[in-house]
């Protein structure tokens, strides 16, 4: 009777540390970048044996369900050592704040003229037409100091990157 | 009390599974892992591709790299679509079943190793790398003079798919010992 107690502790107990070992966090919430009837939803998420081993991935649907941007980091080297203590609850916080980008249109983006080598993969023309064509346009944190804009195509359902900027953290 | 004690087992066990189960409810979860001696000849790094979505046609896809400690080294993610055929699935395009995505999958962590210096030269007096290559266009961050340092190094370097006609190349930067993007090449 004693030996079968414990060995249902046991299991509960080896159930618990294989949960323990596995960072496993997702944050899911709504996101009004286009006029569609449905909003889009954007997910953060950390996956990886440990949250202080966790690889970062940030997701966009659109109201359909597809996918339209992904972007993924290992969270220790983007952020540093803000991860060094994390546990679940942390993370949670973190990516809270993670899937909150901010929503503006292309207009808003520094001009052709003012970026620095590496800033934008895209070629004169086509940055200059996504700027006038004043699409709807996602920030999102990319590392301490640092995001990247991705644009929306509504014809094409799809967002594309458009810059990488530094930027200045808030506390 | 035997008969009670079983049954207490088995539903401990049933809901330890339940939870993991749960966490992991997804219609396209699949993966897939190579070892690859990039960052430690010794110790061998581990990537791993994964997809996950409500079907493999709405799947977000990851390549992951982590050392041989687990530490992860790289992270890059896209859909399914974007990197087999580019932008959105049009109407009435195939279904993509689990088979198509193990393949996809094992595909993309077979990433190619080379070194540094099998690239193309970034000749004295050419404005871009790309100018300099004949074959692919080329882009780096680096300006001239680094790349070329870094070419010589003749550094292990990997190489995987980042879109249907784009691949990107990672060092371990000697400087600063951090997983780095060397280039990144296509038509």
């Amino acid at each position: 009777m004693r030996l079968a107690l414990l060995a249902i502790a046991a299991v509960l107990a080896g159930c618990g540390l294989r949960e323990a070992m596995r960072c496993n966090v997702s944050v899911t919430q709504d996101l009004a970048l286009s006029a569609a009837d449905a909003p889009e939803t954007v997910t953060a998420r950390a996956i990886g044996p440990s949250c202080d081993k966790a690889v970062g991935i940030l997701t966009i649907h659109d109201g359909e369900g597809h996918p339209a941007w992904a972007w993924a980091t290992p969270l220790p080297r983007a952020f540093g050592d803000a991860f060094a203590e994390a546990d679940e609850a942390d993370m949670r916080e973190f990516l809270t704040r993670w899937a909150r980008p901010t929503v503006t249109t292309t207009q808003s983006a520094p001009r052709w003229e003012e970026l620095t080598p590496g800033q934008t993969t895209l070629d004169r023309l086509t940055y200059d037409d996504i700027r006038a064509r004043n699409l709807p346009m996602l920030c999102h944190s990319t590392g301490t100091g640092r995001e990247l804009c991705a644009f929306w195509e509504p014809a094409a359902g799809g967002a594309g990157l458009y810059f990488e900027r530094d930027i200045e953290e808030t506390p | 009390m035997r008969f009670a004690l079983t049954i207490i087992f088995a539903l401990a066990l049933a809901a330890c599974g339940q939870r993991e189960q749960a966490n992991t409810e997804d219609g396209c979860a699949r993966s897939a892992t190579r070892q690859v001696a990039w960052t430690n000849a010794d110790a061998p790094d581990v990537i791993t591709t994964r997809s996950e979505g409500p079907s493999c046609e709405q799947a977000v896809v990851t390549f992951v790299a982590r050392n041989a400690q687990g530490d992860p080294l790289w992270a890059f993610a896209s859909t399914y679509n974007d990197l087999t055929a580019g932008g959105i699935p049009p109407e009435g395009a195939p279904p993509v079943s689990n088979d198509d995505m193990d393949r996809f999958l094992a595909g993309w962590a077979d990433v190619s190793e080379m070194r540094s210096s099998e690239l193309p030269q970034w000749r004295e007096g050419a404005a871009t790398l790309s100018e300099s290559a004949t074959t692919f266009a080329y882009d780096t961050p680096f300006d001239r003079e680094t790349y070329e340092m870094l070419r010589a190094r003749n550094l292990p370097m990997i190489c995987y798919a980042a879109a249907v006609e784009a691949t990107q190349c990672l060092i371990v930067d000697p400087a600063s010992n951090a997983p780095t993007l060397l280039v990144a090449y296509g038509p």
